[in-house]
């Protein structure tokens, strides 16, 4: 009894925060990347269906078992609303955890985004992207965080194990290789680079190669976009306005502290190291074992995890073999009870059906995901599709490889084969359609 | 009762005949002797016996007679000259000052503490303790006489105690005695004359009752008198551990052995939980279920109230299994039972020890306290409760937690004991300050303003002090005491073993003030830890050799002093040391080099442990397979995936060794190396032999060390 009266009182280990960005407009590079999935401020990226459940729940249930009791989410101020809607309505987490969702400013960096939020961050903190889904043990990343007292903990998982399964297309996803120098011994991340931005040949400095000879080079490995950082980063964010995206200013610039004192100098890291040394430094000094604290330098920590799946759903494209391996994973039935499906319909075993929606007969349903409410006519074939929400699919239709968005409407006897409908998009009958995208807004962009 | 003990009696310190030749004077041995009748071929036994009960007993018998030095030495020809030159001259001059301090204490005077340390200050850079004992007997002369005819008596009860043991070991039915003897000592009335005793399960129905009326008469008497209340759970112990003694030591026939068992002082938290509470009883103490986990119902117990659930050893080693063993498994702070009142420190410490990254007594200590002190000072009394009981409370769930992940050792028992008794001895400073809400508020409002209120900046700063004059000090004290006395010479050659950060920093220190020495550091399969050792010494620029326990023989040619340091000092002057220490000091031993072992008093104990079979702690034991042969430093922590998969593969030829149904490997951390082998033992007192713990305990360091200035 006694304890649990004291237990407010221990200040967390560590709080989260879930970026929960549009998803077509990041700042990074590749814009549009999901569009028109996440277009018309009808589904913001974090309530976008994986397997039916809207992505942010996967990673509130990793942060919930990761034990973090204090999360934050980031939101822009039209997905606040519909997000809060949903952790507040439909969620069922462990009850535990202190969920909060703030507003930050419209089109800002992710790193802006900390920056706006800082009063909020009290301890060192995670930062997770919306877009991830993985099974790594949370404790890996922690316990590397709490051993090596380090700056910051980056976690990059094989993409092989998205990529591999698929026959996909080698040119689609070339701006998502990157290049991960990692020194092994010390698990030091040293190198982080995406081939979208290099021209030609990756730059080494002489201060680095000095100081780690010998480092690892992976292309293989994808950033999942999960950090552990220090508080004192915030510091370094709040000071300087020029670091806007977590990802292509503050890692860059984290990384190159550890080999280049004059940067570490520039920006007044030392001071900020000075104050937040390793708490058990006297003892390491003491210790058996030779281990030593890194004394005022900056620490840059990798985990890497090959085994288990990790994937983040921030193309069409990976976001569709997301859902697949997700219900291929799914434990619950494939089809709920409140479903009607008609008998002489086949829905296969890789396919999930949502709650309430109806199928009329001699359909066929291959590794798919239909969406709640959904109304399927006969006759219809979908193969490799998601069908989100509220979507009508009338008879007689043929869809390949599509993602077709909630409300959206496609006529009788249309053949749709790797096409994207948009919401509320209403495809006339007989529509034939191959790597098209239809939607409302932003037409004249459609992608090629 | 004491009737039957006088025929056959026991006696207290009684020398060995090797002792008595070697020192050629029985007058020395003036502690409790009283009669000598019997002395049966077991001898040598008895006295370590009864030295284990002296020593258990510490509590019971304030004032009692302390075991003279003499007495508990051995006779190896090693020692001899060490020893003579310690004791001989002053060994009289010593036992008769015990007898004055006990007098002393008696009267409630606290001038001799004082006293002492004021001694002390006053030649700070005398390197022998035994000197200042000297000088000061002369200036105390005096009291010293009236002190003397108070002897007997104030023996009388220890002696008895002794008696108890001595019959444990020699009757058959050793069980009969334990629990009048508690009684006695106690001073409760109707305990004595009372028939032996059957154990519970042996007695009748009208037997059972009588006993139980018995019980609590007594209870009502004591209460009666004023004592303070026994432990609820105490004779039921007391008979536990009579019980345990019995056994071990009838069913492994070695009677020292089940000695070692009974006069084991309580391992478990509950003696740390109540450090003050000794008072006036016995302790007689169980063993703990840390060492009794080959028990199934003690086992079930303790795996109930375990603070962390773990999976139990898959292939435990049979000979072992009285000890806790568990595969290891990093999830265990995933899936910590502890949630909430763990503290995030405490939980990152755990981290820290139980892969490795601090390892070693020192270390692990500091750490220890650094992360209390954060515990202490994030730490805000719940309304309805004092912080003296909370908080309390709350510090032994972090030390539980620590102990799952590896078990305490000598220097943080002394740590959190010393908190502990800071923490119950708030209450004196703030009287009512919780007693009435206002003042509460009052304490509320206080943190607010600032970070720790009063009460906890206290503690923070007793934890500094600790730090800072139990193992920081002595650290540097010892460093000083041994370059003084010119134990580094030009020339020599020192081996020393492993990595110990106190053995470390006397090396560098020597180099630095330009004495030419050669080092060959020793070291031993798993841990490597010699390896740290080398790269330092090397970096410092220490002419070093390197060589692995199977070279020893070899290797100890050419070493002229042997420098260890140590986990724990034992009451009978053993050394608790990383495995592999008890080889480098037994080949020392026999090729006639010196061993020195650095320690600092706070990691004395009042333990008494004969082999390393009593007690251990098991590791891992895929470290061993584990062949890479990297140091320490260079591993990465297995909490971390490594990046490299090749590393991971180069395992796997021996990883599955675990389907081999016959194979069973053992990991273990500690062992015991006898005190013959111990030359001496530099302490910031001095330099002493490794059997006189007993009375470093006893004078208290803290007291002796008041005065000094480093």
């Amino acid at each position: 009894m006694f304890l649990e009266q004291a237990t407010p009182s221990t200040a967390p280990e560590l709080q989260a925060v879930i970026l929960a960005g549009y998803g077509n407009r990041q700042s990074c590079s590749s814009v549009l990347r999901l569009y028109p999935l996440t277009d018309g401020g009808a589904v913001p990226k974090a309530l976008l269906p994986v397997a039916n459940r809207p992505f942010i729940s996967y990673q509130l249930e990793w942060l919930e078992n990761a034990n973090i009791q204090d999360i934050i989410i980031a939101a822009y101020p039209d997905a606040r609303q519909k997000i809060s809607g949903f952790v507040q309505k439909m969620y069922e987490g462990s009850g535990v955890a202190k969920i909060q969702i703030v507003e930050v400013p419209d089109h800002c960096g992710s790193a802006d985004a900390l920056r706006s939020i800082k009063s909020k961050i009290k301890t060192d903190f995670i930062v997770i992207s919306c877009d991830l889904v993985t099974d790594i043990p949370a404790h890996y990343l922690i316990n590397s965080f709490r051993l090596q007292n380090p700056a910051m903990t980056a976690f990059f998982y094989d993409a092989a194990s998205l990529e591999a399964s698929a026959e996909r297309p080698a040119s689609k996803d070339d701006s998502q290789v990157e290049y991960v120098g990692i020194d092994d011994k010390t698990s030091r991340l040293m190198i982080t680079a995406s081939k979208a931005e290099l021209e030609d040949d990756l730059d080494l400095r002489v201060s680095m190669v000095s100081k780690f000879p010998v480092i690892h080079l992976h292309s293989q490995l994808r950033d999942a976009h999960l950090y552990i950082f220090r508080r004192w980063v915030l510091e370094l964010i709040a000071k300087n306005k020029n670091i806007t995206s977590i990802k292509n200013d503050l890692v860059p610039l984290l990384l190159e502290c550890q080999h280049r004192d004059s940067v570490v100098k520039r920006e007044g890291i030392d001071k900020l190291l000075a104050a937040n040394t390793d708490p058990f430094r006297a003892a390491m000094l003491l210790s058996t074992s030779g281990h030593e604290t890194h004394d005022n330098t900056v620490v840059c920590n990798a985990v890497v995890y090959l085994e288990g799946f990790t994937a983040r759903g921030n193309t069409i494209w990976s976001y569709s073999e997301l859902n697949r391996h997700m219900v291929k994973m799914h434990p619950d039935e494939r089809i709920p009870g409140s479903a009607e499906v008609s008998p002489k319909t086949q829905v296969g075993q890789d396919s999930l059906v949502g709650e309430g929606t109806k199928i009329d007969e001699r359909c066929s349903i291959k590794k798919s995901v239909i969406g709640n409410h959904c109304k399927i006519g006969s006759n219809v074939k979908i193969t490799n599709s998601i069908i989100m929400d509220y979507a009508h699919v009338e008879d007689g239709s043929k869809l390949e490889e599509c993602v077709v968005c909630p409300g959206a409407k496609i006529g009788a006897k249309s053949q749709l084969k790797d096409c994207k409908v948009g919401a509320q998009k209403i495809l006339e009958a007989e529509t034939v359609g191959k790597n098209e995208t239809y939607a409302d807004y932003l037409s004249d962009e459609e992608s090629a | 009762m004491t009737k039957n003990a006088a025929k056959r009696t026991v006696v207290g310190f009684t020398p060995s005949n090797a002792e008595q030749d070697a020192v050629g004077s029985a007058r020395q041995f003036s502690g409790g002797v009283q009669d000598v009748k019997t002395r049966g071929p077991a001898n040598a036994d008895a006295i370590s016996t009864s030295m284990l009960t002296a020593a258990d007993s510490k509590s019971a018998t304030p004032a009692g007679k302390r075991p003279s030095l003499g007495a508990m030495r051995s006779g190896s020809p090693n020692r001899k000259s060490f020893e003579d030159r310690l004791f001989s001259e002053e060994h009289q001059a010593q036992s008769k000052l015990q007898a004055q301090r006990s007098d002393a204490s008696l009267k409630a005077d606290p001038t001799a503490a004082s006293d002492a340390g004021a001694d002390a200050s006053a030649k700070p850079g005398e390197p022998q303790m035994s000197k200042k004992q000297l000088k000061k007997l002369q200036r105390q002369q005096q009291p010293q006489q009236a002190g003397g005819p108070a002897q007997p008596q104030q023996g009388q009860p220890q002696q008895q105690q002794q008696q108890q043991q001595q019959q444990q070991q020699s009757q058959p039915q050793p069980q009969q005695q334990a629990t009048p003897s508690v009684a006695e000592a106690t001073g409760a009335p109707g305990a004595s004359g009372e028939p032996p005793r059957k154990s519970q399960k042996e007695m009748t129905k009208a037997e059972r009752r009588e006993l139980q009326e018995r019980q609590r008469a007594e209870k009502k008497a004591r209460e009666a008198l004023g004592l303070p209340k026994p432990d609820r759970s105490k004779p039921i112990q007391a008979q536990a551990g009579a019980h345990g003694a019995a056994a071990v030591s009838g069913g492994a026939g070695a009677a020292s052995g089940g000695a070692g068992l009974s006069a084991q002082p309580a391992m478990d938290l509950s003696k740390i939980t109540s450090p003050s509470a000794g008072g006036g009883t016995p302790t007689m103490r169980s063993t703990p279920t840390q060492m009794r986990y080959d028990d199934p119902k003690r086992r079930s117990k303790a795996e109930k109230a375990a603070a962390v659930v773990r999976k139990p050893a898959q292939k435990p080693v049979a000979l072992f299994s009285h000890l806790t063993q568990f595969e290891r498994e990093t999830s265990i702070f995933a899936e910590a039972k502890s949630r909430g009142f763990v503290h995030p420190a405490v939980l990152s410490l755990g981290l820290h020890f139980s892969e490795f990254t601090i390892s070693g007594g020192n270390a692990r200590c500091m750490a220890m306290l650094l992360a209390l002190k954060k515990v202490i000072s994030d730490y805000t009394t719940p309304a309805g409760t004092s912080m003296q009981r909370h908080l309390t409370q709350h510090v032994s769930k972090q030390v539980d937690f620590l102990s799952n992940t590896r078990s305490l050792c000598a220097s943080m028992r002394t740590a959190i004991r010393h908190l502990k008794t800071q923490i119950t001895g708030l209450s004196i400073d703030m009287p009512d300050e919780d007693a009435s809400p206002r003042s509460l508020e009052w304490h509320r409002s206080d943190m607010d303003m600032q970070p720790c209120s009063i009460a906890k900046a206290k503690l923070c700063d007793d934890i500094d002090t600790f730090i800072r004059d139990r193992i920081e000090l002595p650290r540097e004290f010892i460093v000083r005491e041994t370059l003084q006395s010119e134990k580094i010479k030009n020339g020599d050659v020192i081996m020393t073993f492993a990595r110990s950060s106190v053995v470390l920093d006397l090396l560098l220190e020597a180099h630095r003030e330009g004495i030419q020495f050669r080092v060959i550091v020793s070291d031993g399969r798993p841990r490597l830890e010699g390896k740290e050792m080398l790269r330092q010494l090397v970096r410092a620029g220490i002419k070093c050799t390197y060589v692995l326990t199977n070279a020893l023989p070899f290797a100890i040619k050419e070493a002229t002093k042997v420098i260890i340091g140590a986990s724990a000092v034992l009451a009978n002057g053993a050394i608790m040391s990383r495995v592999g220490t008890s080889v480098v000091a037994m080949t020392a031993f026999n090729a006639k080099v010196p061993v020195m072992v650095l320690c600092e008093t706070y990691k004395f104990s009042d333990t008494v442990r004969l082999d390393s079979f009593v007690w251990n702690e098991i590791g891992n034991p895929d470290d061993l397979v584990d062949i890479s042969n990297r140091s320490p430093s260079e591993r990465l922590a297995a909490a971390v995936p490594i990046p490299d998969k090749s590393a991971g593969a180069k395992l796997g030829a021996a990883r599955d060794w675990r389907e081999i149904e016959r194979l069973k490997l053992l990991n273990l951390y500690y062992d015991v190396t006898p005190a013959k082998f111990v030359s001496m033992v530099v302490c910031e007192l001095g330099q002493v032999p490794s059997t006189s713990v007993l009375t470093v305990l006893r004078d208290g360091p803290e007291e002796s060390l008041k005065g000094r200035h480093f």
